[in-house]
């Protein structure tokens, strides 16, 4: 495993969720969402590269666009985290972070009567409107919709990455005795074009964690924007393959060294009318499958990368599993 | 497309392919690899003492062998005996210095007819080629009618040739040699050599497969093993092993994409044992013989699937 990084990374693992009920720890899980990628726990004391608060919204009160109010608070507080369908009062956050020539917005909207529901939106546009039933709104938008997010179980654990300038994070819920599922992944990726306007993506994986079959476009769990700002981009990241099978599948230790390889995550526009070369994940690269989840390179003690799924992750730590 | 390069490349380029071609391509390999011909920089400019040259070791006319050159720095067809092992033929052992590698070219054509080894060959007859303990064996197609032959070798001895011939979207006679970068720690064998099949020239399909694809060594016992090219695939079906082959220009910034190629050994161990240093995964949308830049001095060439480092256009 590459264990040099073109980005510098900082991790808060095994952070435990609430332990009064499953739907509680949900709503935690959503606070902590929040709460890690503007860098208020005490673990991120020192940390750079933390978005913003731009408005909010605790079911109650809603804010107004650019008030940078945290409606959901310095600490959690279930109350407010409201989780209802759009229409009735529900909590959103909208968070943002200029990186390089842009700034990016992010909606987490609690418009899902389930708990380990929400909704994320990306805009470079900034949002507007917004009330206490309906999230803001922009003109730009992409993400992912109804898409179960929290692995709703009492004492679940959440565990964060953020990049030393804030453009990529890993953000994902794990279950000791189950594993991990549900994690998400953000990035203003390598190898953009100078064209793309859009040079940011967003991944969000199912219960089956990182898979390769959702990692590529089959699995629906991408959300980018067209280069050009026109449209939704349907992509899909490229595993490495032979003429009939998945390589990484067939990966054994290096005899000698003991070490396992790595190959880069490269993106694609997926679909007729968008087949594009759309870049790279930064430092986050596809691993042997025929590896335990939580094995560490180069060695547990002086560990770097951890191996979950199919990916290299930049988790020196081990965590809950 | 990528425009500089790891390595420093020298040119041999649409050099024609004369009667009797299939023997014609077997000399000109020895000739172009010993630096018998004229090789051109980057800028078409002539190179008056090519590095990276292979040496004569060993060789065979059909008629008798010997430690010089018995094929001649003039091509003659009665040099140039082909027949399968077990009968006369004829056959040359090379060694490049700066990669300590061997080759024969072993005149029988399919899989015996390029050899490599990092020990010498020895033994070796008027009817059977010398061998080695370990040897790395890559399919051979010639171009069996007439062509252009193309030789490109970096400043260590690492190779590409293959031949083009009139208005064909594929190549033959193509083989490569080549040391990877990116290799891991303890790697004593960085080395992939690629073959060809006859029909598929450099398509995806035939850099991917394992059957005429590339052979590599056991990276620290030595052993033969397969070797292929990676590709990159993101549908599950496996509808297109090479992502870029979906689009000829991309439609974000109107120009040829390229990606990265890694090697990957198929015997034990299953590994990624590198990358290929300037030669990228092009879309084979694009004609082939499609130049980068687009004006100017041509930097690359797409052959089929594959962007290789140029100075000119080829003739097809």
């Amino acid at each position: 495993m590459a264990t040099t990084f073109e980005q510098t990374w900082q991790q808060l693992v095994n952070k435990k969720m609430s332990t009064v009920s499953a739907a509680e720890a949900d709503k935690n899980y959503i606070f902590f969402l929040k709460h890690f990628l503007t860098g208020q726990y005490s673990e991120q004391t020192g940390w750079t590269g933390k978005w913003s608060v731009y408005y909010s919204c605790d079911g109650t009160t809603a804010g107004t666009a650019g008030d940078n109010v945290d409606r959901w608070g310095s600490s959690f507080n279930a109350a407010k985290i409201v989780q209802a369908t759009a229409g009735s009062a529900h909590s959103w956050m909208v968070l943002y972070k200029t990186i390089g020539s842009y700034t990016w917005y992010i909606i987490l909207d609690c418009d899902r009567a389930s708990t380990p529901f929400i909704d994320f939106v990306f805009c470079k546009t900034a949002p507007t409107g917004g009330s206490t039933t309906a999230r803001p709104t922009s003109t730009d938008e992409f993400g992912h919709t109804n898409l179960q997010m929290s692995m709703n179980t009492a004492g679940q654990y959440a565990h964060g990455l953020l990049t030393t300038d804030g453009s990529c994070f890993v953000i994902m819920p794990s279950v000791q005795g189950t594993g991990l599922k549900y994690p998400w992944m953000v990035q203003a990726h390598a190898e953009a074009k100078t064209e793309d306007l859009y040079p940011l993506v967003s991944w969000l994986g199912t219960t089956n964690g990182f898979r390769r079959y959702e990692l590529q476009y089959n699995g629906s769990c991408w959300a980018a924007r067209k280069f050009d700002g026109s449209t939704t981009l349907t992509i899909g990241a490229g595993a490495p393959c032979g003429l009939t099978t998945w390589l990484m599948e067939y990966i054994v230790a290096d005899g000698l060294s003991g070490k396992f390889p790595d190959f880069p995550m490269y993106l694609f526009g997926a679909v007729a009318g968008s087949y594009t070369k759309k870049g790279r994940l930064y430092d986050i690269r596809w691993a042997p499958l025929n590896l335990t989840d939580g094995f560490i390179e180069p060695s547990p003690a002086t560990g770097v990368s951890s191996k979950y799924g199919c990916v290299w992750l930049p988790f020196s730590s081990p965590i809950v599993l | 497309m990528a425009t500089t390069f790891e390595k420093t490349w020298q040119f041999i380029v649409n050099k024609p392919i004369l009667t009797t071609y299939n023997k014609w391509q077997y000399w000109a390999i020895k000739s172009g690899l010993k630096g018998e011909f004229t090789f051109k920089d980057n800028l078409g400019v002539d190179i008056g003492s090519p590095s990276g040259l292979w040496t004569i070791i060993s060789s065979c006319d059909g008629s008798s062998v010997s430690a010089s050159d018995l094929w001649g720095t003039t091509y003659s067809d009665s040099k140039i005996v082909v027949a399968a092992e077990g009968s006369t033929h004829s056959w040359m052992q090379l060694y490049n210095s700066s990669l300590g590698l061997y080759l024969v070219i072993n005149c029988t054509g399919g899989y015996e007819t390029l050899v490599f080894s990092t020990t010498e060959f020895t033994g070796g007859s008027t009817t059977y080629r010398p061998t080695a303990v370990n040897e790395a064996k890559v399919h051979w197609a010639n171009q069996g009618t007439a062509g252009n032959f193309n030789l490109l070798m970096t400043t260590e001895g690492s190779f590409i040739v293959f031949a083009t011939y009139t208005s064909s979207s594929a190549i033959r006679g193509a083989a490569m040699c080549l040391k990877l970068a990116d290799t891991q720690a303890g790697e004593l064998y960085p080395f992939f050599f690629q073959g060809i099949n006859v029909d598929w020239g450099w398509s995806s399909d035939n850099l991917l497969a394992n059957t005429y694809a590339g052979k590599a060594f056991h990276p620290r016992l030595g052993i033969p093993c397969d070797a292929c090219f990676m590709g990159m695939s993101y549908t599950d079906s496996m509808n297109s092993r090479n992502a870029l082959d979906y689009v000829a220009l991309d439609p974000v910034d109107d120009g040829a994409n390229d990606l990265p190629i890694f090697v990957f050994s198929r015997s034990l161990p299953n590994s990624i044992r590198g990358r290929v240093p300037d030669i990228y995964w092009g879309s084979n949308l694009n004609a082939i013989g499609t130049v980068e830049p687009p004006t100017g001095q041509v930097l690359s060439m797409l052959i089929q699937s594959l962007w290789i480092p140029a100075y000119t256009s080829l003739v097809f």
